[in-house]
């Protein structure tokens, strides 16, 4: 495990971090969050050691550095803890093909080969492998940046936003790529501005602020906050003005989009519902839900549902088709919340139902697949709905 | 009489022209290229001594005419010390003071803007110091030094002609004789334009052509 504890480092006389503790477990993903100066980079190059702190201690596996500490010159811990940078700095001199094979040495085995033709397809990299960095465009020299270090099978891999310029596409490329290096037991810490980043894929975020951890927990707790008015406001401004939000009202449009969902949805696909409450749903959609389960059965459209409360038509839902209905009711503990459906085609939408009948679409895999995360968790503290 | 049959004629003279043009060349290029190197390392290592002193030297001899310099030390310094140095030495001196620090300049500029962040990346990767020096600082540094170096060794030969102000005999010097002698200005200077062209245009060439294919961008924006 990578432990830091009570980490404190001034710049010029002003502190910025002040005793930060932390834990990198292997096979996880820790992504810190937070504005611009909130001390993330500056807490990532001391964890990479290198920046030193005025005091604390780090912890990699058995090795222990104590500050402060002079140098660490015989005791680096690269490459075991590596980095890869926001400014990639792959060597203008060499080829990116050239890049990734220069720490691997000269004597290359072909088991490391394999490794590196692997990443490359994966990564698609072929057609600008023999390319000069210079002849590449930044979004090239990311992936290569990240292969050079998925080289070295790094124990600890320090990201700093490094997926500031890439698209959506490469970004999720990447992201599937670190779930993977995280199953092979790498503990992964990575710097992320982009929040949609930090929530799909971390195992636990960190939000900080002004040299200090604000908050520490899972990714979905973090779109639920509303205690901490510093970590609402980032979350809030981060999804402000997003193409991807839009708002029905109404029964006439909560019944067409439903519809409409239904139809757009693959035929065998699962729709996770979380929050439910008894029959509240099936009122706003009136004479269109006959219409909508009729659709749903042919379509053999699973409901996976979380629900607080329970009525008749959930538990005739089930008596009829028990494989297309798996429902559980929630732990009394936990508090009530907004109607989420999550679904398999990375839309999710939160529902109100009175008044008005509202519905919020986020088109958004992120965000969903954060949220089925959120699913997963309350789905252990729940039990399977039995028809009496 | 042609530019052939002046070079055919005189042709002794010109060559013994070019052969003490050639050797001076020889001199400012090797003590340039080794000294320069070398102080502009040390320079680097040790800027606050031998750094500031290259500078301070560099930015006195900027406001220097080279043939001034040539004079002061042909003349007044052989005078003041009671010495009398052959002159094509103390054209070699001179011209190597200011080759030297030429390159040292370079050097140095090249040390100072090169990215640490190259090196960083280098020991993230598990490089030891002597690969990072040898695979990485090496090569970027030799790639953005050599196009300058050798624009700046072209110059040094241009400048080897101000040897003929204080008696060496070479090749300027040289045709400058044999232009008193038969009084053929237009076909001498000519052939002497020529011999220059064909020496150093190629020489920018090449520089020219290695920054363009050798020279990266060491800026990642």
């Amino acid at each position: 495990m990578l432990q830091i504890e009570k980490i404190c480092k001034k710049f010029a006389g002003s502190p910025v971090l002040k005793n930060i503790s932390l834990d990198i477990k292997p096979g996880t993903i820790t992504c810190v969050i937070g504005p611009s100066g909130a001390g993330k980079t500056t807490l990532l190059r001391i964890i990479g050691m290198l920046e030193l702190p005025e005091s604390g201690r780090i912890t990699i596996d058995d090795e222990k550095y104590d500050f402060p500490l002079k140098s660490i010159a015989g005791r680096e811990p690269w490459p075991k803890t590596t980095i890869v940078f926001q400014q990639l700095f792959i060597w203008p001199h060499l080829t990116i093909r050239e890049n990734i094979l220069l720490p691997i040495g000269k004597n290359i085995s072909s088991e490391k080969y394999k490794q590196f033709e692997k990443l490359v397809a994966t990564f698609k990299m072929n057609s600008f492998l023999d390319r000069y960095p210079n002849q590449a465009s930044l979004g090239q020299k990311q992936r290569a940046a990240i292969v050079r270090a998925l080289m070295l099978n790094p124990k600890y891999l320090l990201l700093d936003e490094i997926t500031a310029s890439l698209d959506v596409q490469q970004a999720t490329k990447i992201l599937s790529h670190l779930s993977l290096i995280k199953e092979q037991g790498v503990g992964i810490l990575m710097v992320a501005h982009d929040i949609d980043f930090a929530l799909s894929i971390a195992d636990k975020v960190i939000f900080m602020d002004k040299g200090v951890i604000i908050k520490e927990g899972k990714p979905y707790e973090f779109l639920m906050e509303s205690e901490n008015s510093r970590i609402s406001k980032f979350i809030k401004d981060a999804f402000l003005g997003s193409p991807d939000i839009r708002i029905y009202t109404g029964v006439e449009e909560f019944q067409a989009y439903h519809l409409n969902l239904i139809k757009q949805l693959p035929a065998g696909s699962t729709a996770h519902i979380i929050g439910a409450v008894g029959d509240t749903w099936y009122t706003p959609m009136g004479e269109k839900y006959q219409e909508y389960v009729k659709l749903r059965i042919k379509k053999k459209i699973v409901w996976k549902m979380l629900m607080y409360e329970h009525g008749v038509e959930e538990a005739q839902l089930v008596k009829n088709n028990p494989e297309l209905n798996i429902f559980h009711v929630l732990s009394r503990d936990i508090k009530n919340m907004a109607n989420i459906n999550i679904m398999s085609n990375g839309i999710m939408i939160l529902q109100i139902f009175n008044p008005i009948p509202t519905i919020i679409e986020i088109k958004n895999p992120i965000i969903a697949k954060s949220y089925l995360n959120y699913y997963d968790d309350l789905l252990k503290s729940s039990k399977p709905f039995e028809v009496k | 009489m042609s530019v052939i049959e002046i070079i055919i004629k005189y042709h002794e003279g010109l060559l013994g022209g070019l052969l003490v043009t050639l050797k001076l060349c020889a001199i400012i290029w090797t003590f340039g290229i080794v000294a320069g190197i070398s102080l502009g390392y040390l320079g680097f290592r040790h800027k606050l001594w031998i750094g500031n002193i290259l500078s301070s030297f560099s930015f006195l001899l900027s406001g220097v005419p080279v043939l001034v310099l040539l004079f002061w030390l042909h003349y007044p310094l052989q005078e003041i010390l009671q010495i009398n140095i052959n002159p094509f030495f103390t054209a070699a001196v001179a011209l190597a003071i200011i080759n030297i620090l030429a390159v040292s300049d370079i050097v140095r500029d090249a040390l100072v803007e090169f990215p640490n962040e190259y090196i960083i990346a280098g020991q993230v990767c598990g490089l030891k110091k002597r690969q990072i020096y040898l695979q990485i600082q090496f090569p970027i540094i030799l790639r953005k030094i050599i196009p300058s170096l050798l624009t700046t060794q072209v110059s040094m030969l241009q400048l080897t002609l101000f040897a003929s102000m204080i008696s060496v005999e070479e090749i300027f010097k040289v045709a400058q004789r044999i232009n008193a002698s038969i009084y053929r200005p237009i076909e001498i200077y000519s052939a002497l334009a020529i011999f220059f062209l064909l020496i150093c245009l190629p020489l920018n060439g090449l520089a020219i052509w290695l920054k363009h294919n050798y020279t990266r961008n060491l800026s990642e924006k």
